[in-house]
């Protein structure tokens, strides 16, 4: 009964370690894949809040 | 003094309630065929959203009969259609009937002129637009209206249809949207255009929906991670608009980019409450069937959209 448990315990770890790990891959590859940026952005219009 | 507003969605409760803000009292009618008495007593009037072409041109129509003129939103080829359908009779009734009033198309065609007016020798112009990975309903409507079917360009002084969703691009609009994968989408900015703006030779219009996918990877990793999900980095609900007008001088050509974020529902609501407004006080004026670009000046324009928020961005690539 208790290893069983046990057993359960370390496979949802080992599932989130597993999750978290391809989450992190995936992000770098993302930041990989884009270009720096084209520009800088500025206000355009002169009143408003 | 009263405005009518049309239609029944999240835009014409927001319309309305602006315009309420704005010390105007609003009628609403939620369908176009049962124009009641009250319509008389109507200054303006705003067709928003929910309804298709045949109920646009039914209210346009109706209120042209009784002297009144009309803001539409227009996101189709068939509702612009159906407004130019009735364009002898806004010029014999002497009314302005002013369509294409929203975000794309609408803010596109003004910035597009904007562009165009800082080039000696302008030549093409690209709409682009973004809207966020997991959408209301009005986002998904333009994305299912935009992506379905063929899309309408304008080449070489001719117009062509191509297959929309072909054409992939990367296109950097303001942040936090950054760099953000687009493709050839319908849009009324190539039909419009080319008459105000002559001698351009290229419109296209490309569309794209912002992370699509990290939202189902945010969620499975909200699920693993608890808590502590919340701290990864997120591009919210932003939607983006950018324009490029590009020109040809002597020392080659040269682009002007304007660009604009903010959340669907202003970006849908605040042009048709400021043209409405500008149409009441007087500043927009005319008779017949009008684009944004045919009537209204572009610089003017933005400072009233800032008024309520939304700030058009120019892209400096000099830094």
């Amino acid at each position: 009964m208790a290893r069983g448990r046990k057993g359960k315990r370390r496979k949802l770890k080992l599932l989130r370690l597993a999750a978290v790990g391809g989450l992190i891959a995936w992000i770098v590859k993302r930041k990989r894949a884009t270009p720096p940026p084209e520009g800088v952005w500025r206000d355009h219009t002169k009143s408003g809040p | 003094m009263k405005t009518a507003v049309f239609g029944e969605g999240g835009i014409a409760n927001r319309v309305s309630r602006d315009l309420f803000d704005s010390r105007i009292d609003v009628v609403r009618f939620p369908g176009a065929f049962e124009l009641t008495p009250e319509l008389n007593d109507c200054a303006l009037a705003v067709c928003t959203d929910g309804l298709d072409a045949t109920a646009l041109l039914a209210a346009a129509a109706g209120c042209i009969d009784r002297g009144i003129p009309v803001v539409a939103r227009c996101q189709t080829e068939e509702e612009w259609e159906a407004l130019g359908a009735l364009r002898h009779e806004a010029s014999e009734a002497d009314l302005p009937l002013l369509g294409c009033v929203g975000w794309s198309p609408g803010i596109s065609n003004l910035m597009a002129l904007a562009g165009y007016e800082l080039l000696d020798d302008p030549r093409q112009i690209r709409v682009s637009w973004i809207v966020p990975g997991s959408p209301g309903r009005s986002a998904l409507r333009r994305v299912q209206q935009s992506v379905s079917g063929t899309a309408v360009s304008f080449e070489g002084g001719a117009w062509i249809r191509s297959a929309a969703g072909e054409y992939e691009e990367q296109v950097f609009f303001p942040e936090p949207l950054g760099w953000q994968v687009v493709r050839l989408a319908s849009g009324i900015e190539p039909l419009t255009l080319p008459s105000a703006l002559p001698g351009i030779e290229r419109i296209v219009v490309k569309g794209g929906i912002a992370g699509f996918g990290s939202d189902w990877a945010f969620r499975i990793a909200g699920g693993v991670l608890g808590k502590w999900a919340a701290r990864l980095p997120r591009q919210g609900g932003w939607s983006g608009l950018r324009v490029d007008v590009t020109g040809h001088g002597f020392d080659g050509s040269r682009t002007v980019t304007f660009g604009l974020l903010d959340l669907i529902p202003n970006l849908d609501a605040v042009p048709l409450v400021t043209c409405a407004l500008m149409i009441l006080n007087d500043e927009i004026k005319g008779s017949g069937v009008f684009a944004p670009e045919e009537v209204i000046e572009p610089g003017r324009f933005f400072e009233r959209i800032a008024e309520r928020g939304l700030r058009v961005a120019r892209l400096d690539r000099s830094v």
